[in-house]
């Protein structure tokens, strides 16, 4: 079973893609496992972005708390009505974040604490499809994707370069 | 950590620019994307201070096309060079799956040079990495001034690990492609393939 399929699933299937402008769904690197935006660089920029501040605050905390591991922390960076919001979630032994970015919201208050069910609801859902359909948290094969790549298909990744 | 989505057959990749301030990473990854369709990448982000210096990173998306079946999207990063980043170049490190140091091959900035190659090693010690096995390129950049180190020279002061190396002048790009070309090979070469249904 294949982790992202199931995210995007249970975000669309509850519609809860729709629960604001951006929502998105981040591991720690940076890569983006479900993200709703309309072309996938931009999710890109929002992983890179949302794992970047996730981490630099956690720096930023650790200065005067060593022991962050079993708090549940958030972050928000947001007026009354705009903003974003990140939670950390852990899904099949991975920690991820979970993203909103909100604009025009009336009670910014609810939908934080709407992402907070849906980060809860979402570590149970991915939880029991991985009871169910036994999917491994690490690949079964430890191999290599590719045993040789020739020269030849490198300059076809890199065709539009004219090297 | 590369990433592979066996149910779309994409592969995500996390490739960093290394090496000590004004070492012409970011000149790399600007490069890049003056000369890459905007069918194939991203918008450019850039976190940097009033003067145009890295504050925290920079990032391109590149979906460069298929492998075997596979679509490829590197993500290219850049640290901030200058030494009192460290903290951020830590951050920057996790997860990653190759890396390209850039060099600058002035003479005054070997000691430079040597000093972040330390500050390399160490980081990814601290993150579990093992530097030895890690895809890394070396790129000798600045080639083009005036008073700069052999590249024999920078071969034994910096490549003792014995990776692949490259001539380059960010500036001009001259080298970036190559590089980019190498460091992606390598990093495609070192995804562990999983059995995902």
């Amino acid at each position: 079973m294949n982790l992202s399929k199931l995210v995007k699933e249970f975000f669309v299937e509850n519609e809860f893609n729709m629960i604001s402008e951006r929502v998105a769904l981040v591991r720690s690197d940076g890569t983006v496992l479900y993200a709703n935006s309309l072309s996938s660089m931009e999710s890109s920029n929002i992983g890179a972005l949302a794992s970047g501040i996730w981490q630099a605050a956690q720096s930023l905390t650790a200065l005067v708390n060593q022991d962050t591991s079993d708090k549940h922390y958030r972050l928000a960076f947001d007026t009354s009505s705009e903003g974003i919001y990140l939670i950390p979630t852990e899904l099949n032994s991975v920690t991820c974040y979970l993203c909103c970015i909100f604009k025009d919201q009336i009670n910014p208050a609810k939908l934080k604490q709407n992402m907070r069910n849906i980060a809860f609801l979402l570590e149970t859902y991915i939880r029991d499809e991985s009871v169910n359909s036994s999917f491994p948290s690490q690949p079964k094969n430890t191999g290599f994707l590719f045993e040789n790549i020739t020269d030849q298909e490198m300059d076809q990744l890199f065709g539009f370069t004219g090297n | 950590m590369s990433f592979v989505n066996y149910h779309t057959k994409e592969i995500n990749c996390k490739i960093v620019y290394y090496g000590p301030g004004l070492g012409g990473k970011t000149t790399n990854i600007q490069h890049v994307y003056q000369k890459v369709s905007s069918k194939a990448k991203g918008q450019m982000v850039t976190l940097n201070t009033e003067n145009e210096r890295t504050l925290f990173f920079d990032f391109l998306p590149l979906d460069l096309g298929q492998i075997r079946g596979f679509k490829t999207r590197f993500h290219l990063y850049t640290v901030p060079g200058q030494v009192f980043y460290e903290a951020s170049r830590k951050l920057i490190l996790r997860g990653v799956d190759g890396i390209v140091f850039v060099a600058d091959s002035q003479v005054e900035r070997m000691e430079s040079n040597i000093e972040s190659l330390e500050g390399l090693k160490k980081n990814l010690a601290e993150q579990g990495h093992d530097i030895a096995k890690l895809p890394i390129v070396m790129q000798w950049n600045k080639r083009d001034l005036p008073n700069i180190a052999s590249t024999h020279d920078m071969q034994q002061k910096l490549n003792t690990l014995d990776v692949p190396t490259f001539e380059a002048c960010a500036l001009k790009g001259e080298g970036v492609f190559e590089t980019l070309k190498m460091i992606s090979k390598l990093v495609l070469l070192n995804i562990k393939g999983g059995l995902e249904d």
